[in-house]
């Protein structure tokens, strides 16, 4: 064993303080190809929106084909209260965006307990007039809709390297499924090996 | 790997306002999802930040037994693998501290609590991984039992924390079959090899049977634990369907349990019991009941390594609280680059 | 002469294998840490880089095993450590610092992109398209090991980066070390414009952050770890990645 694990360890009886400082947290999300949407991944917690880029392409751009991430401060959302039903907004007398107004990002939600997935940008000068611009477009069948500032989302460079190029399977489920199948069918019978396999992961990475 | 605690109920879902706590029950009962902005009993915030601290929790420390053999792996994939096992763990601690966080607490303080054993993890993880096989057992027999377990939280009420269970289940399903591929390949390999594997069962099946907790009591199912769906399915329920899917597993790989017993002259020798023969007629597979008390025992600290994982991960907390300084002090910030 | 051997005695080999033994000795030591880094969100980080080190050792590896009709884990493994090529500042010990463990890596990925790029200039097309998309995964790393060195320049972190690197320099430095059996002009050369451009980059952000280190080319007298002359914790790390492959040699894993 390494010889860090190994060490017997001697401590004061009292934790260190809390660090002071700034934490903040951000909400990541992924696309999966080039002009795919933008789909929720996860968050983490950084310094600044700068570092939680590149952890993000270390951590949420590691687990599946990625092109593109997007970054921004979990307080930067502005969004409906999530509904019991699916939305049916009857508004249709929606104005033009002024080009002059700032860019928003739509996400919305299909489902309660589902991810919010990008559905649309518009221009709108606050975010009250663009969640309800947002929510008249886009709210058909969501549960919820979400506005955040294009200004406040940090992306990775389109084309940038963030998923790796070398064989990945080695950390992920389908690079064992063959050689399990085939060692499984040396000592089980296929029906048994059916039987078990029914308890499997099947939406894995 | 590592599964969720049973949720403890801290406070009494009588004192809320017996109006919203009637919806809350009538929406979970008809399979809506909670999501942060509605109302919620306070039981059920407190109950949800515990269970998803002690999830969180049981990864991080669940990281600790597993990261022992990345420096050992015996080929470069596995070595490859183990790696990203073992980051995968980390990943999952991060995004479920995440989840408890939005419900009040902060990670710092969880990280403290769980340094200082003020708040506990997955007991299976104060057990010893002394060889390489120990490392195939545990991905196959105990991120298995999580997979099962965390398959039903999925399927739980509460909207961020199952978002978590969907995403971490995508990572499991590698974690599983890596285990898999090892146990597959150690038990068709040489006899030194298959022994070693029978050794590492011989740790591991049984906390695996402990693996979902001590017997459900009776009236669980209308208990708030399980009538709100934080919790999915009982602790003998999923133990059974476990022993079903491993028992006639592990027989076909060659594998038979032991277990301990004393003989007159004091000293402990290992009896094979034949409970991976055959399946009563309802097609459940036997097990012999575990210890309880030796369970609690370890709950309470007193495992084999439950000082040391501790140690390791305080040890890791004090450690790194510069770097975490340093960053946060916010005279950190890029310099413009040259 | 067997297989290994002529591994051995091949020049663009061993210039290979200098470059495949660091990553995979670094990625060995670094991979230690998954689970107990600093902060979760850069222990994940670290150990995604760890997995690309180990992934671009295979990959060349994976070369040498196709060239010469070996397999990539016998390579990896099997050879008796004055075999290695890898230089001593790989497998330094870090004591559990991270500020020791960010400078020698962040000194490794500085030597292994233009060394990448110096080997992917060889007669063989299957290698140099190797070495391309290696080298573009370093360059992540780089980036990313740019930006915690500049973070890390003002506040608390200063004093304990700086130790380290004054700590590490000599070592980093033997990096430069002419790999067995690479004694000629023309891989002097190569050598002098590698060391050219790693001084180049490490110096931009050493000064950008306020970290100030002196960077020399190793004496030829000085014979270390490219030249199989390694040090004892080389070993100590060499014997414990065989820990469980010599349980039962030949077995398969
Ligand atoms: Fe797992
Ligand atoms: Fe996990």
């Amino acid at each position: 064993m390494s010889k860090i694990r190994q060490r017997n360890f001697t401590f004061a009886d009292e934790l260190p303080p809390h660090a002071d400082g700034v934490v903040r947290s951000y909400v990541v999300y992924t696309a999966r190809k080039d002009d795919a949407p933008h789909r929720y991944a996860g968050y983490l917690n950084a310094p600044d929106i700068a570092l939680a880029v590149s952890l993000a392409c270390e951590h949420y751009g590691q687990d599946e084909a990625c092109t593109g991430i997007w970054v921004h401060d979990v307080q930067e959302i502005t969004e409906t209260p999530c509904a019991m039903e699916k939305m049916n907004p009857q508004d249709t007398s929606d104005t033009t965006d002024c080009e002059s107004d700032p860019a928003w990002v739509v996400f919305g939600q299909k489902r309660r307990g589902d991810i919010h997935v990008e559905l649309a940008s518009l221009r709108a000068a606050d975010s009250e007039s663009a969640l309800s611009r947002a929510v008249a477009r886009h709210g058909g069948g969501m549960v919820q809709i979400r506005v955040v500032p294009h200004a406040s989302i940090h992306a990775t460079e389109p084309g940038q390297l963030i998923w790796r190029t070398h064989d990945q399977t080695y950390r992920m489920a389908r690079g064992y499924s063959k050689s399990v199948r085939m060692k499984w069918e040396a000592v089980r019978k296929a029906e048994d090996i059916d039987e078990y396999r029914k308890d499997d992961i099947k939406d894995h990475f | 790997m590592s599964g969720a605690a049973n949720p403890v109920m801290p406070i009494d879902p009588c004192q809320e306002d017996p109006e919203k706590l009637a919806e809350f029950e009538a929406n979970i009962a008809n399979g809506v999802l909670i999501e942060p902005g509605d109302w919620m009993p306070e039981a059920y915030r407190v109950g949800m930040l515990r269970m998803s601290e002690h999830h969180a929790n049981s990864e991080i420390v669940g990281a600790l037994p597993e990261g022992e053999w990345i420096t050992r792996a015996p080929s470069l994939r596995r070595k490859l693998a183990l790696t990203a096992k073992v980051q995968d763990e980390v990943g999952h601690g991060q995004m479920l501290y995440r989840v408890s966080q939005d419900l009040g607490k902060s990670r710092e303080d969880m990280l403290r609590d769980l340094c200082t054993g003020k708040t506990k993890y997955h007991n299976c993880f104060n057990y010893p991984a002394p060889t390489w096989a120990d490392i195939a057992m545990i991905q196959w027999l105990i991120d298995g039992a999580a997979i099962m377990n965390q398959k039903t939280l999925a399927d739980g009420a509460y909207g961020p924390y199952v978002r978590t269970m969907h995403r971490i289940n995508m990572e499991e399903a590698f974690h599983f079959k890596s285990g898999e591929d090892m146990v597959l390949t150690l038990m068709s390999g040489t006899k030194k090899q298959k022994q070693m594997t029978q050794e590492a069962f011989d740790r591991w099946w049984g906390p695996s049977i402990m693996f979902f907790g001590p017997p459900d009591k009776p009236g669980c199912e209308d208990m708030p634990p399980m009538r709100w769906r934080m919790k999915i399915e009982t602790n003998d329920s999923l133990r059974q369907r476990f022993v079903n899917r491993f028992a006639p597993a592990a027989r076909d790989l060659g594998l038979v349990v032991h277990v301990c017993e004393k003989n007159e002259e004091g000293f402990v020798t290992q009896k094979q019991v034949d409970e991976l023969c055959t399946p009563d007629e309802d097609g459940n597979w036997g097990f012999t009941t575990p210890n309880w008390d030796e369970f609690f025992k370890v709950i309470r600290g007193n495992g084999p390594c439950n000082a040391h994982r501790l140690a390791l991960r305080r040890f890791s907390y004090e450690q790194g609280a510069w770097v975490r300084r340093a960053i946060a002090s916010g005279d950190t910030t890029l310099p413009p680059a040259a | 002469m067997t297989a290994m051997q002529d591994m051995l005695n091949d020049p663009v080999a061993n210039f290979a294998l200098s470059i495949a033994d660091d990553l995979l000795m670094l990625g060995h030591v670094q991979g230690d840490w998954t689970g107990i880094g600093p902060i979760l969100e850069e222990d994940i980080a670290s150990s995604s880089m760890s997995q690309d080190d180990l992934s671009h050792a295979l990959m060349l590896f994976e070369h040498l095993g196709n060239r010469f009709g070996l397999d990539a884990d016998v390579i990896a493994y099997e050879r008796s450590p004055e075999d290695y090529r890898c230089c001593d500042l790989v497998t330094v010990p870090d004591e559990f610092d991270w500020a020791v463990a960010l400078t020698r890596r962040w000194f490794v990925a500085h030597w292994a992109a233009p060394a990448l790029e110096r080997l992917g200039t060889s007669d063989d097309d299957e290698l140099n398209e190797r070495c391309r998309r290696l080298r573009s995964e370093q360059g992540l790393h780089l980036s990313y090991l740019d930006d915690w060195m500049r973070r890390l320049g003002a506040g608390e972190g200063h004093d304990r980066m700086q130790a380290a690197m004054t700590s590490l320099a000599p070592q980093a430095c033997m990096l430069f070390e002419l790999p067995t059996g690479l004694d000629d002009e023309d891989h002097r050369s190569r050598r002098d414009e590698i060391f050219e451009a790693w001084s180049r980059a490490t110096t931009a952000v050493l000064t950008d952050a306020g970290f100030s280190v002196d960077l020399t080319m190793p004496s030829e007298e000085h014979i270390g770890g490219r030249r199989g002359a390694h040090a004892k914790h080389f070993v100590e790390q060499h014997t414990e990645m065989n820990e469980v492959r010599c349980e039962d040699p030949g077995a398969s894993w």
